[in-house]
């Protein structure tokens, strides 16, 4: 079982960075064709992983979210589903989103990668798990939480590009910059309700379950709601504002990367009741 | 508006530092790490307070200005919402529908009334009548979503406030204090009762030495009479009376921690003294010419980077020592030393005797937390109200259109004005399938 899990998500891998590759080529040389195939080898990639990720987790009794390595893997895992979802989303503006797919497969790729490798200690077979981690919300938060996070990464990544071309191009403006900062905003409105729900909602519930209260100021609860308020921020700045491009691009920006320190620099740079190694 | 940018900006940094900096009620000697940093330093954190950033005046003043703030936009906003919802003005006198989507036919106004109206209650408008414009409303309530959002933080804080009645508390007991009772005698909790922790212990994975699951059995008495039975496990907490009982922690107790030292003559390589010892506890190995004490004992001996010992059980393999006070009978000075099973050969001691533990015994213990807040409903009813508001807001926007039938030279002309709200645009394809459906009704194509 290990052994064929391990073929799955090396295929998976394959399909994500080949399909990244196409997405680039597909830009390139506006070539629709291989934008098409890049589509099709990172949802090929999505289901050979979902497959991976079924197998594992029936092995182990739970979703498979209970370590570093396993949790990376879900996290390359979110990020292909995120990019596919907006792709499907938003069909009309599938060229603008080929360079969007190009990184989203990479980053999947690099997930997958660093979960194997010896820096996280490497996915292994799966372990008894800890009583601390035996409970059904393990599953709704973690996943939930992710989930969202697979669709600000694309936000982020759809920003980091509108940025970059812009200070490329040294103008702001045109079709493709528009639809890129529509594309962000797309990915975030459907991304944050998850969120919200996994990481604030359900982990204050799985909280209160574990520990007797359903909020302690813990280092990852209080980045986890700082990450939130960004986002908050972003919405706000947005709909009410109606701050578009530049400005808002440093704001998705910055709140992936802030998910990402409350995701993994949590864990090992500050001590508190999530730092499970 | 521009307030609650810069009060959720203020609120994010505050938040941020406090996650950051080590936090007095949640980090062990987080006074000794402030106090490493200086004395100018020290002083700053504690004038700020931030050593605890949560609990500190300024962070609470922060949150009731965003709780005001919010409860200010809701005054104003939701009024607003509520007349757009029940009460649609029509676009301006003189306004035309867009050209885009216009509609003309022969047949008549009548016929054409009902066919629009049929048509628009396919893909699920309400129609209704405002002045010389048919108004046709789908997800009318949605446009609530931001305010019950809002709202439900406004929820969620108050729930949070009325955590200050929150009845909490922890006690512990091992192996040894099987039979405890600790009496509970909690304001509007009903009369006194007492909680006796009959029984602990831990589950294995089958096959394996790796925990599964920890237990704890207790009884509940009341006037001396057992009344409930309960049973706490790992994300399993027991209930009474409303107070919950949580399963905590299941580890070592190294306070209860009993040790045999004895004393190796070296020389004679012979055993002289031996002396049990709890942790705290004074003894004298008068043939080895020492007064000892037993400080503290660990399973897991760490030394750390800055020179001190510490119980790391994650750190890796068992590593049992005890931390030994040593006073010498002859009157030399006293002095502290590591004790390990076996006698170290690396041993600095100018002493005819060496110390090591011949055995030692760590019962193990359980921690139960328990708790009442009446605050718990309060906050879920608004992380509930919080998920309704956000997927009305984000993704069942309200959609509305206003519908002009103007009779023009024997041929009747629809047009149709967008409202504007997000995802409402001339291309977007709601409007674009509306039209069609119009389009195939008022002229019989379908």
């Amino acid at each position: 079982m290990d052994h064929i899990q391990g073929i799955l998500f090396a295929l998976a891998a394959a399909g994500y960075f080949v399909g990244a590759m196409l997405y680039v080529l597909a830009t390139a040389l506006r070539r629709t064709p291989l934008g098409t195939g890049g589509t099709a080898l990172l949802a090929g990639g999505l289901a050979l992983q979902s497959v991976a990720l079924a197998l594992r987790g029936l092995a182990a009794g739970t979703l498979p979210v209970t370590n570093t390595p396993e949790t990376l893997v879900f996290y390359g895992w979110v990020f292909a589903l995120g990019y596919i979802a907006i792709e499907r989303l938003d069909r009309a503006d599938r060229e603008v989103l080929r360079p969007v797919g190009a990184f989203a497969g990479l980053l999947a790729c690099a997930a997958l990668a660093l979960a194997s490798s010896p820096l996280t200690g490497g996915l292994s077979a799966p372990q008894p798990l800890v009583p601390a981690l035996r409970s059904h919300w393990l599953v709704l938060h973690v996943s939930l939480t992710l989930v969202g996070e697979g669709f600000f990464a694309v936000a982020f990544v759809s920003s980091i590009l509108y940025l970059v071309r812009e200070r490329a191009a040294k103008r702001v403006g045109g079709d493709s910059q528009t639809r890129l900062d529509r594309i962000s905003y797309r990915a975030i409105v459907v991304g944050f309700p998850f969120f919200t729900l996994g990481a604030l909602f359900f982990g204050a519930v799985w909280a209160k379950h574990a520990w007797g209260r359903y909020w302690g100021w813990d280092p990852k609860e209080t980045f986890s709601l700082v990450t939130w308020l960004v986002y908050v921020l972003y919405l706000h700045l947005r709909v009410r504002r109606g701050w578009r491009a530049k400005r808002v691009a440093w704001v998705a920006v910055i709140g992936f990367l802030l998910a990402l320190f409350t995701f993994a620099g949590v864990n090992y740079l500050v001590r508190g009741l999530h730092s499970y190694g | 508006m521009q307030l609650t940018v810069a009060l959720l900006v203020f609120l994010g940094l505050a938040a941020a530092l406090g996650g950051a900096l080590p936090q007095v009620p949640t980090t062990p000697n987080a006074d000794l790490i402030y106090a490493s940093y200086g004395p100018f330093w020290q002083r700053t954190i504690d004038a700020l307070a931030l050593d605890d950033v949560f609990h500190s005046a300024w962070f609470s003043a922060l949150l009731a200005l965003f709780a005001l703030n919010l409860v200010l936009c809701t005054a104003g906003r939701t009024p607003r919402a509520l007349r757009a919802m029940l009460h649609p003005v029509p676009p301006g006198e003189g306004t035309r529908g867009d050209s885009a989507l216009a509609v003309e036919t022969g047949r008549a106004p009548s016929e054409v009334n009902g066919a629009t109206r049929c048509a628009l209650r396919a893909h699920r408008f309400r129609v209704r009548k405002v002045g010389r414009w048919l108004v046709a409303d789908r997800r009318r309530w949605s446009r609530l979503g931001a305010d019950l959002i809002h709202a439900s933080i406004l929820v969620i804080l108050v729930g949070a406030f009325l955590g200050v009645y929150q009845v909490d508390g922890y006690f512990a007991a091992n192996e040894t204090e099987l039979g405890k009772t600790i009496p509970f005698r909690l304001p509007s909790a009903g009369g006194p009762f007492s909680v006796r922790v009959d029984e602990f212990g831990a589950e294995l994975h089958p096959g394996t030495l790796s925990a599964k699951d920890f237990w704890t059995r207790l009884s509940v008495i009341e006037n001396g009479v057992l009344v409930a039975s309960l049973e706490t496990r790992i994300n399993r907490p027991a209930t009474y009376r409303g107070i919950s009982f949580y399963q905590t922690t299941y580890s070592d107790d190294l306070d209860a921690a009993r040790v045999v030292l004895a004393a190796l003559d070296r020389s004679a390589e012979a055993v002289v003294d031996s002396v049990s010892l709890r942790v705290g506890q004074t003894s004298v190995l008068p043939s080895a010419g020492f007064e000892v004490k037993l400080v503290r004992f660990f399973t897991h001996l760490h030394w750390t980077d800055a020179g001190s010992v510490v119980n790391a059980p994650a750190s890796g393999a068992a590593n049992p020592a005890a931390l030994i006070d040593v006073r010498p009978l002859n009157g030399g000075p006293a002095f502290q030393v590591v004790v390990f099973p076996s006698v170290s050969p690396h041993d600095d001691l100018h002493f005819a005797c060496s110390l090591f533990l011949s055995a030692y015994e760590v019962p193990k213990a359980v921690g139960i937390r328990y708790a009442r807040n009446p605050g718990y409903p309060v906050v879920w009813a608004g992380f509930v109200l919080m998920m309704v508001g956000l997927v009305a807001a984000l993704y069942l926007p309200a959609r509305r259109l206003w519908i002009l039938l103007e009779p023009r030279d024997g041929r009747v002309r629809i047009e149709l004005w967008v409202e504007p709200t997000r995802g409402a645009g001339l291309d977007a394809v709601w409007v674009q399938s509306v039209r069609r459906t119009i389009g195939d009704e008022v002229t019989g194509g379908r």
